[in-house]
């Protein structure tokens, strides 16, 4: 071109590509400012104070309120549920139901809980053995110098009676399941408790074979 | 001055760390789209502000010699093929092979203005979406409040560099278009000079 070489025009375009990148730059910055949002409030501030001096006659030179420190909510706790408010809105077709009856011994729970069968976990006391058979070592393990445990899981019944048994581990495997399985059904228990009343219960037994 | 330029700088470096990795090319975009735009804006320079057919006679008759811009460039050429006799169609087409620069002038670096204005809000949409996988990565690794990641460096990645990609565009797509339109126009007159010039020497 005549008016401008074209080294020229690269030149401005340099310029302006270093103008485009810091008003960018600058624009998205300024965005993102906290301090971008204070001079509005500045201005209500004074405003504010114009009103005021029409109102009033003899204008005080106020001090500036101070910015309060954020008011900290007292933490509140969840609120705890409210089971028959919840229903209250269902029509269940049961007389005053409420939630305490769930509670009481003699309501539903109750009931229910003559049949169940519950865990260790669950009742108030764990079941007791009341009378243990002693346990014959095993022949085979006792030439080898076998040592080991077997974990399991009884059923024991209201009266303290094994019920069911089942291996839930052993180590070494097999080696002395037969063994304990026979010698834990002839045991005795004192049945455990719950709200004061002999329950079901499956129970954890664990029996150590060692070699003294 | 010199600490709030300092100032300046830290926080854009802030910026663009939160920001991932999508800043950078969109950085280097706002470069390229502005070097684009300051090109086409100094090339594109009418050069008088008068008529094509006032400034076609002015040449003509010598009043005035030295073209000052695009458009009087232009003229000036065109006359010249004129004045050493060559008429007709085959005028036309010398005058046309000789405005091939001033065509080629006006469209320079058009192409790159609009891709940049119309890829640069797709990329910080890109970014964006790998903010919020970020969001949900940690909401999948339980590590939400964690520092300089989790659901808030996720979200401030998401939200800066959609943010950045439409600052870059905006301007651009604005600046673009009034660069458009002076060059469309620029293309229509240096139409009219060819048909103004033939047709005066053929109809002399």
């Amino acid at each position: 071109m005549r008016n401008a070489s074209p080294l020229k025009k690269h030149a401005l375009a340099l310029l302006w590509s270093v103008f485009g990148l810091f008003f960018v730059f600058i624009v998205v910055i300024e965005m993102n400012n906290e301090g971008w949002t204070e001079p509005p409030k500045k201005k209500m501030a004074s405003a504010q104070f114009d009103m005021q001096q029409v109102a009033k006659p003899k204008p005080k030179p106020k001090p500036k309120p101070k910015p309060k420190p954020k008011k900290v909510k007292p933490k509140r706790s969840a609120p705890t549920p409210n089971l028959s408010s919840q229903l209250s809105g269902l029509d269940t077709g049961l007389e005053a139901f409420q939630a305490d009856d769930l509670l009481s011994d003699d309501a539903l729970l109750g009931d229910v809980g003559n049949d169940m069968v519950m865990t260790d976990d669950t009742v108030d006391q764990a079941p007791q053995p009341s009378r243990r058979t002693p346990i014959e070592y095993p022949k085979k393990a006792r030439k080898m110098g076998v040592t080991g445990y077997v974990l399991m899981n009884l059923l024991i019944d209201k009266q303290g009676r094994v019920e069911k048994v089942r291996v839930l581990e052993s180590d070494p495997a097999d080696t002395f399941d037969d063994v304990a399985v026979a010698a834990v059904k002839t045991w005795e228990f004192k049945p455990a408790q719950y709200q004061g009343q002999p329950v079901k219960v499956w129970a954890k037994q664990k029996i150590r074979f060692d070699l003294n | 001055m010199q600490p709030a330029l300092h100032n300046l700088f830290d926080q854009f470096l802030v910026y663009m760390q939160s920001g991932g990795f999508v800043m950078w090319p969109l950085f280097v975009l706002v470069i390229v789209l502005w070097y684009a735009l300051g090109y086409r804006f100094h090339a594109i320079k009418r050069g008088s502000q008068k008529s094509v057919r006032v400034l076609i006679r002015k040449f003509d008759s010598g009043k005035r010699e030295i073209p000052r811009g695009l458009i009087d460039g232009a003229i000036v050429d065109a006359l010249k093929i004129v004045n050493e006799g060559y008429r007709g169609t085959i005028g036309r087409e010398l005058i046309e092979d000789a405005f091939f620069s001033y065509y080629q002038e006006l469209k320079k670096y058009r192409k790159t203005v609009n891709t940049i204005v119309m890829v640069s809000p797709l990329i910080g949409l890109l970014g964006t979406v790998a903010g919020m996988i970020e969001t949900f990565d940690s909401l999948g690794s339980m590590t939400l409040y964690s520092q300089g990641g989790g659901i808030a460096g996720g979200i401030s990645q998401a939200l800066f560099t959609t943010q950045l990609g439409l600052v870059v565009a905006v301007p651009g797509l604005v600046v673009g278009r009034l660069i458009d339109r002076r060059s469309k126009i620029m293309e229509l007159e240096l139409e009219q000079i060819k048909d103004i010039v033939c047709s005066e020497e053929e109809g002399k």
